[in-house]
């Protein structure tokens, strides 16, 4: 039976992992992204909704420091004062995710096209190391080269590593507005063809999704831009009528977009790497097995609704006979990674440096 | 090490096997012309299998090993090891693929920063990263010390423009970390092998991320009074929400030597100039150009001058970029730093860098890309006076120990190297150096990959005078 401690500080959460040895540690959040958090052993949970606090924002630097428990909802609120943001979209922030949660996840919404994914923004991290250590890697500057750049690798680590106690975020002006059109496709490959056309211009792109045809696209600017980037998005996909959504309608959407409601009694969702140019092949092997894919990020990923009593073996040969790679976001299953990873060594390499005795619960690296 | 040059030869023919000073001399010392060192031998693979068999055979016998592309490291990142090999990546230098679609290149490592631009441009796409050198500089050296240029604020270094990689780990294990997708799955393996400065290994395959060409610039140069001015217009630029491509400040020193060397001209009693540039689409620049224009007529400028063109905007990009070559005109000698302080105390790092500079009777010229708060100091000195270097040195040291204090880095763009091996120290403390020593040895068992770099641990190789180097007194290459 798993049981959870609940530290209030990072030194706190220091002298747990230097005295643990019982069984393996697994740091958690609000556990908002199920498919990630759930555990399928005896592991010891470390609940960081403790240690919470912006610890240090700097408007004018562009630079926000924050301990892992704290909600990213706050974190946004405060950002909003200022007409900042983090740009990267980050998902479940109503459902109650954590800083510390959300770079475990390392998953990045939707409208995370017009800067960059949670790795473009991660500037330092605070971590407790295997041996009990609390390190830092990075530098609470938008610029730095020194040391290994770990901030980055946490993003994505599934709390396998080490326990994130802080970390630095670089924000952006948020914009001054959004408009989205909603365009109908002929069909798959003119789809294809319209995000590849949209994105060799140098449009504000927030977001662009292809949902079953139809093309979704939100672009920044102000309200001239926004008139003008419209023209040009409609020219560039030869007139075809588009459904315009603005104000509350629009926001609504995309936020929708990062907040997936479904059964999860019935239902995982998970999330497959793809490029354009391999979209009509994997568009293609979903449906022979009954899937239908949402694809984002102007084509750089795809989600899938599953049915849980489906058979994953079979998704995951088709995964990985395609090259592709794949992962449960939301799941009450227990986790597994979809496709073949051959940077897993390398995982198992740094996994040597930082926890040298295996202290964390690590389900992807096996 | 006969055995080890007998085996390596088995790998490479002579003429991709350099024994003899003659022809290792190239070699010898990079962009930080302070330090030459000669190394055991000099390679030149033509493919991923003859890296992976060096670098397997260095690892049998415990030689160290460093990877170089155009030797245009200011760090001292690419200098030899005296027992050790120089893996020069230069001619494998191919652009494998480009995918439009995609907006992807996948490149070799010695491919040329510019080539990449150059061969995508008919797509309407271009490589982001622009290091001052990205005429002769190669992709695995922008790589392995995260390059950056005067357009990072926007867009970010060059980690933020890699996707994926194969890499030889020090000990010849082959590895494939990222994918073509900018979304990833798991750790961020490709985050954390760039800037690791070649102590994990040797990238010999990189898929670059590539984004559309800007359709506009608005680019403007306004000169002030003091620096202080000029400073206080980057804070209102950001605090009314815009996001430049660039902000420089040039002070009057730098502004002298650009002047001197290119024949930059620059609006007469300023003391210093801002560079500002807006790009990105029509639509928003034009947008983005009111409002910042509107910044501008609020603060003491003494002139604006507005890019009308490609050919003005280049000019006033030329004066800029020349700085540092052309600081070779005002001193025989000079050392430049790469600090990096929170943008909001950019004012007072330019305040106590003045004092040092009195303090210690050294002359500092300040050119810096003043939206992500990195200095670039250029401390001026006559190496043939005696102990003329030192006190260079130790103010050079000053204003780095500076930055930390400030809350900032060692080094924003140039990377630790050889020369700030030192100060990692005053940036991290033990445990966590500590920490990333673990890493280092769980890839490179042997640590025969850049021994000696990015750690403070060795000693440093003999000092020769800093000065110009050599591409930069040919004019291709400066410092930024």
């Amino acid at each position: 039976m798993s049981n959870t401690i609940n530290p209030t500080t990072p030194e706190e959460v220091r002298e747990f992992v230097a005295s643990h040895e019982a069984k393996k540690i697994h740091p958690i959040g609000s556990r908002t992204k199920t498919g990630l958090s759930a555990t399928a052993e005896d592991v010891t949970c470390v609940d960081m909704r403790g240690v919470t606090g912006i610890i240090d924002y700097q408007p004018a630097d562009f630079t926000i420091t924050v301990r892992a428990g704290t909600s990213v909802l706050e974190v946004q609120n405060c950002l909003e004062e200022h007409g900042q943001f983090l740009p990267f979209d980050p998902p479940m922030i109503n459902a109650g995710a954590t800083i510390g949660g959300m770079v475990g996840a390392g998953w990045n919404g939707s409208c995370r096209m017009l800067w960059g994914g949670m790795r473009d923004f991660i500037l330092a991290v605070d971590f407790v190391d295997g041996l009990g250590n609390l390190v830092r890697a990075g530098a609470a500057v938008v610029k730095n080269t020194a040391g290994y750049d770990l901030p980055k690798f946490f993003v994505g680590s599934y709390g396998q590593f080490g326990i994130v106690t802080a970390a630095c975020f670089k924000v952006f002006p948020k914009p001054l507005g959004y408009r989205t059109l909603a365009i109908s496709m002929q069909n798959l490959d003119s789809a294809l063809q319209g995000m590849s056309d949209l994105q060799h211009h140098p449009i504000n792109i927030a977001a662009m999704d292809l949902d079953n045809h139809t093309l979704y696209v939100r672009f920044a600017g102000d309200h001239v831009a926004l008139d003008a980037t419209e023209e040009r998005i409609i020219k560039l996909l030869h007139g075809r009528p588009a459904q315009v959504m603005h104000g509350t309608e629009e926001t609504d959407y995309w936020t929708a977009q990062s907040h997936p409601s479904f059964d999860l009694e019935k239902y995982s969702l998970i999330k497959i790497l793809c490029n354009r140019s391999n979209i009509a092949l994997l568009d293609k092997s979903l449906h022979a097995i009954g899937l239908q894919g949402r694809y984002c990020q102007g084509g750089n990923s795809c989600l899938v609704e599953w049915l849980n009593d489906a058979d994953v073996v079979k998704l995951n040969e088709m995964v990985t006979r395609l090259g592709h790679q794949g992962v449960f976001l939301l799941s009450k299953q227990t986790h597994r990674l979809l496709g073949s990873y051959s940077g897993r060594e390398f995982w198992h390499r740094i996994r040597t440096g930082l926890d040298p005795q295996h202290k964390f619960y690590a389900p992807y690296l096996k | 090490m006969s055995n080890f040059l007998e085996s390596l030869s088995l790998i490479f023919p002579e003429e991709r096997l350099h024994q003899n000073p003659a022809q290792m001399s190239a070699f010898e010392s990079d962009g930080l012309t302070a330090f030459a060192v000669r190394p055991r031998a000099v390679v030149i693979p033509l493919d991923e299998d003859e890296i992976v068999r060096c670098v397997k055979l260095c690892h049998q016998h415990k030689i160290p090993f460093v990877a170089r592309g155009s030797g245009t490291s200011l760090s001292g990142g690419s200098l030899p090891h005296a027992d050790g090999v120089v893996i020069a990546l230069n001619r494998m230098n191919r652009i494998l693929k480009i995918i439009p679609q995609d907006c992807i290149a996948i490149v070799q490592p010695g491919a040329i920063n510019l080539a990449v631009t150059k061969a995508v441009e008919e797509y309407g796409l271009h490589f982001a990263p622009d290091p001052s050198s990205q005429q002769v500089c190669t992709i695995g050296g922008n790589l392995a010390f995260n390059a950056g240029g005067a357009h990072c604020l926007k867009y970010g270094m060059t980690s933020n423009h890699i996707l994926g990689m194969r890499v030889v780990l020090g000990d010849g294990t082959l590895v494939e970390l990222g994918s073509h997708s900018s979304e990833s799955i798991g750790p961020d393996a490709t985050g954390l092998f760039v800037g690791s400065e070649g102590t994990l290994g040797i990238a010999t395959q990189i898929t670059l991320r590539l984004i559309p060409k800007p359709d506009a610039f608005h680019t403007v140069l306004i000169g002030y009074g003091s620096v202080d001015a000029a400073g206080d217009t980057v804070s209102a630029i950001i605090q009314a929400g815009l996001l430049p491509a660039a902000m420089e400040i040039m002070d009057r020193v730098s502004m002298q030597a650009a002047t001197a060397g290119v024949g930059a001209e620059y609006p007469p009693g300023s003391e210093a100039v801002l560079i500002v540039e807006l790009d990105g689409s029509r639509e928003n620049v034009a947008s983005e150009k009111l409002l910042l224009d509107a910044i501008i007529a609020k603060t003491p400028s003494i002139a604006v001058i507005v890019a009308m063109d490609a050919m003005e905007r280049a000019k006033i990009w030329k004066g800029r970029k020349s700085v540092f070559s052309a600081v070779g005109r005002l001193s025989s000698d000079f050392i430049v730093q790469d600090g990096v302080v929170p943008r909001n105390r950019l004012g007072e790092a330019l305040r106590e860098i003045a004092k040092i500079s009195e303090s210690t009777g050294v002359p500092v010229a300040n050119v810096f890309h003043a939206g992500d708060g990195n200095l670039h100091p250029l401390i001026m000195f006559d190496g043939r006076q005696h102990g003329a270097l030192e006190r260079a040195e130790a103010t050079a040291a000053r204003i780095v120990q500076l930055c930390i204090d400030l809350g900032g880095s060692i080094t924003g763009e140039h990377g630790v190297g050889m020369e700030k091996r030192s100060f990692m120290t005053s940036m991290f403390d033990e445990p966590s150096l500590d920490m990333m020593r673990r890493i280092r040895a769980a890839c490179d068992p042997m640590q025969i990959a850049n021994r000696d770099k990015m750690f403070p641990s060795a000693e440093a190789p003999a000092m020769s005078l800093y000065g110009l180097h050599p591409l930069e007194e040919k004019g291709i290459a400066s410092r930024m």
